[in-house]
C-alpha cells in the first residue's frame, strides 16, 4: 500500500505534521523521500502547494516547470520546480503552504505467495496457529531482535559462534538465512512485516551454520541431538552437501526416535537427471522437500529424486528480512521452512511427529509434477488440519 | 557469460593455499546466483583420483545468492589444504552456481 504523503517544511500557516498523518491514515508508517531542506537551491522538487486565492494560485503556476495536478474541489496544486522558487512561495501570504510531495509506505503486513499456496491462512481463520508446538531452526541463528519474530521467540544455543556487530546473542543470525527460514515458519501474524505458515508457534534458535553460511557435520549433529533433548517438536534443516555424515544421521535417527518432525531442504543441485537430493534429506527419517514457483512447476534450481516426500513453495518469496524490510527469496531452504510450519500448525494441535509426517503426505495437493519432483505432492495445511480449502 | 577463471596453488611448508579467481573480461556486469552457502569449491587429484576436497565435513545453507561482477572486476576465493603428503597433484576449483560452471585446475607438487 502506497498513500501520500508530504514532509512539511517551515511554513507556520499550514497544516502541522500530526495533520497530514491524520489524513494518511491512522496506521504506523514511514516516509520516503526527504525534506526541501535537503535539496539543493537549483533542485528540481515536487511539492503540493496550498493557496488562498486565485493570485496565490498563478503565482504558484507561473513559477512551475511541470503542473503535476491541479484539484478540482481543494486550492492545493502539484507541481514541479527548483527548490528555490518553492521557498520563495512559501513567504507569499496568498499560498498556505508549500510541502514535499514523496510517497509513504504504510507497514502493513503482507501474505507471501507461499503462505497462501500452502493454504496456512485457511488454517489461521480457523484457529489453528501452531500455539503451543516449538520449531528448532537448526541453521544460522536467528535474529533476535527482529520485530516480526521476537513475540515467537523462545530459547537459543550456539554451536558455532556468531561473528560481527549484530551478534546480540550467542545463538543470533550474522547470516540471514536462519531468519529468513524462521519468517517463512513462523513469523508472528501482526500489523507488519509478513505473516508466517504457523504464527504462534515458538521459534528455537539452533546456530549451527556460521556467517559465510556453513557448518560443520560435528556442529550440525550437536544442533540435531540438543533438539532431541529439549523434547522440541519440529527440526527444520534448510541445509545440506551433496554427501552425507555418519554423525548427522545417527543425530536425526536419535531425533526422530524422541518424537522430532525432521524436515530437510533437498538442495539447488537441479536440473539433474539421475536424483540428487542432498543429506540429510535424502535420510529416511528427514522429510525431503523440494522446491516450487508459483505457477506449481518444480523451481529449475530444485534437486529432486526418489526421496523427495513433499514439495513446497522455494523461488522468488518473500519473508522477513534480517532488517526491517521484506526481500525476495529462492531456495529450497525456504520450501523446507514452509513443511515446517505446516508441522508446528499439527504439533500444536497434538499430532506426533510420525502422525503429522503421515497425516502431511496423505492431505498433499496433487500438482501433477513426477512423483520424484513432488513426492506425494505440495504441502497443504488447511487440508492436513481439515480445515476446508477453497483454492485447491 | 565472458567469466574467465584461473586458479592458483602456493605451496608452504605445511600447508597449501588455493587461491581461485573468477574475472569478469566483458563489457557489461555479470550476475552470479550461487546454488547454496558454498560459493566455489576445491578438489585436489592424485592420479586422476580425489584426495581431497574443501567442502568435506560441511554443510551449507540451501538458498540462492547472486552477486554481481563488474565489467573488469575480479572475485577471488580461496581455501587451505593443511599438512599435505608429498605427492604430484592436480586441484579443480569449480564455482557453485546455476549457468556457466566456471572452472579452473593447475598442477602442483609437494
Amino acid at each position: 500500500m502506497v498513500l501520500f504523503y508530504g514532509c512539511i517544511v517551515t511554513n507556520g500557516k499550514g497544516v502541522s505534521r500530526r495533520n497530514v498523518l491524520k489524513v494518511a491514515g491512522a496506521s504506523v508508517a514511514t516516509a520516503a523521500g526527504s525534506g526541501l531542506a535537503a535539496a539543493n537551491p537549483d533542485d528540481r522538487v515536487e511539492v503540493n502547494i496550498g493557496f488562498d486565492s486565485e493570485r496565490g494560485r498563478q503565482a504558484a503556476l507561473n513559477q512551475a516547470d511541470e503542473t503535476v495536478r491541479e484539484f478540482d474541489s481543494i486550492d492545493v496544486l502539484t507541481l514541479r520546480l527548483p527548490k528555490q522558487a518553492a521557498t520563495a512561495l512559501e513567504n507569499r501570504g496568498d499560498v498556505r503552504y508549500v510541502e514535499e510531495n514523496g510517497t509513504m509506505h504504510a507497514l502493513a503486513q503482507t501474505l507471501p505467495w507461499g503462505i497462501d499456496r500452502v493454504d496456512a491462512e485457511i488454517a489461521h481463520a480457523n484457529g489453528d496457529t501452531g500455539a503451543g508446538a516449538d520449531i528448532a531452526i537448526v541453521d544460522s541463528g536467528i535474529d533476535a531482535d527482529h520485530p516480526d519474530l521476537q513475540a515467537n521467540l523462545g530459547e537459543g544455543e550456539a554451536f558455532t559462534k556468531c561473528r560481527g556487530g549484530q551478534c546480540n546473542e550467542s545463538w543470533d543470525d550474522d547470516n540471514d538465512h536462519g531468519t529468513h527460514c524462521a519468517g517463512t515458519a513462523g513469523a508472528v501474524d501482526n500489523a507488519e512485516g509478513v505473516v508466517g505458515v504457523s504464527t504462534q508457534a515458538t521459534l528455537h534458535a539452533v546456530k549451527v551454520l556460521d556467517k559465510r553460511g556453513s557448518g560443520s557435520f560435528s556442529d550440525i549433529a550437536a544442533g540435531i541431538e540438543y533438539v532431541a533433548d529439549q523434547g522440541w517438536d519440529v527440526a527444520n534443516l534448510s541445509l545440506g552437501a551433496s554427501s552425507g555424515s555418519q554423525a548427522i544421521e545417527d543425530a536425526c535417527a536419535y531425533a526422530d526416535d524422541r518424537g522430532v518432525l525432521l524436515v530437510g531442504a533437498a538442495g539447488g543441485s537441479g536440473p539433474c537427471s539421475d536424483g540428487c537430493v542432498g543429506y540429510p534429506a535424502a535420510y529416511s527419517e528427514v522429510v525431503a522437500v523440494s522446491a516450487t514457483d508459483e505457477s506449481d512447476t518444480l523451481a529449475s534450481f530444485s534437486s529432486r529424486g526418489p526421496e523427495i516426500e513433499l514439495a513446497a513453495p522455494g523461488a522468488d518469496l518473500r519473508t522477513v528480512s534480517s532488517g526491517d524490510g521484506c526481500d525476495a527469496l529462492s531456495g529450497t531452504s525456504y520450501a523446507a521452512a514452509h513443511v515446517s510450519g505446516v508441522g508446528a500448525l499439527l504439533a500444536g494441535e497434538g499430532y506426533t511427529n510420525t502422525d503429522a509426517r503421515v497425516r502431511m503426505r496423505d492431505t498433499a495437493t496433487d500438482i501433477g509434477l513426477p512423483s520424484d519432483e513432488q513426492g506425494y505432492g505440495l504441502v497443504d495445511a488447511a487440508a492436513a488440519l481439515g480445515v476446508g480449502s477453497s483454492d485447491e | 557469460m565472458t567469466l574467465r577463471s584461473s586458479v592458483t596453488a602456493t605451496v608452504e611448508t605445511d600447508r597449501v593455499e588455493f587461491e581461485f579467481e573468477v574475472e569478469n573480461d566483458g563489457d557489461a556486469p555479470e550476475e552470479i546466483t550461487f546454488r547454496s552457502g558454498l560459493s566455489a569449491d576445491f578438489a585436489v587429484l592424485e592420479d586422476g583420483t580425489e584426495v581431497w576436497r574443501a567442502s568435506d565435513g560441511q554443510m551449507f545453507t540451501q538458498a540462492l545468492r547472486t552477486e554481481t561482477i563488474d565489467s573488469g572486476a575480479v572475485e577471488r576465493f580461496s581455501e587451505v589444504w593443511d599438512d599435505p603428503d608429498s605427492g604430484d597433484y592436480t586441484v579443480v576449483a569449480t564455482l557453485n552456481a546455476t549457468g556457466d560452471d566456471a572452472e579452473a585446475r593447475t598442477d602442483f607438487s609437494v
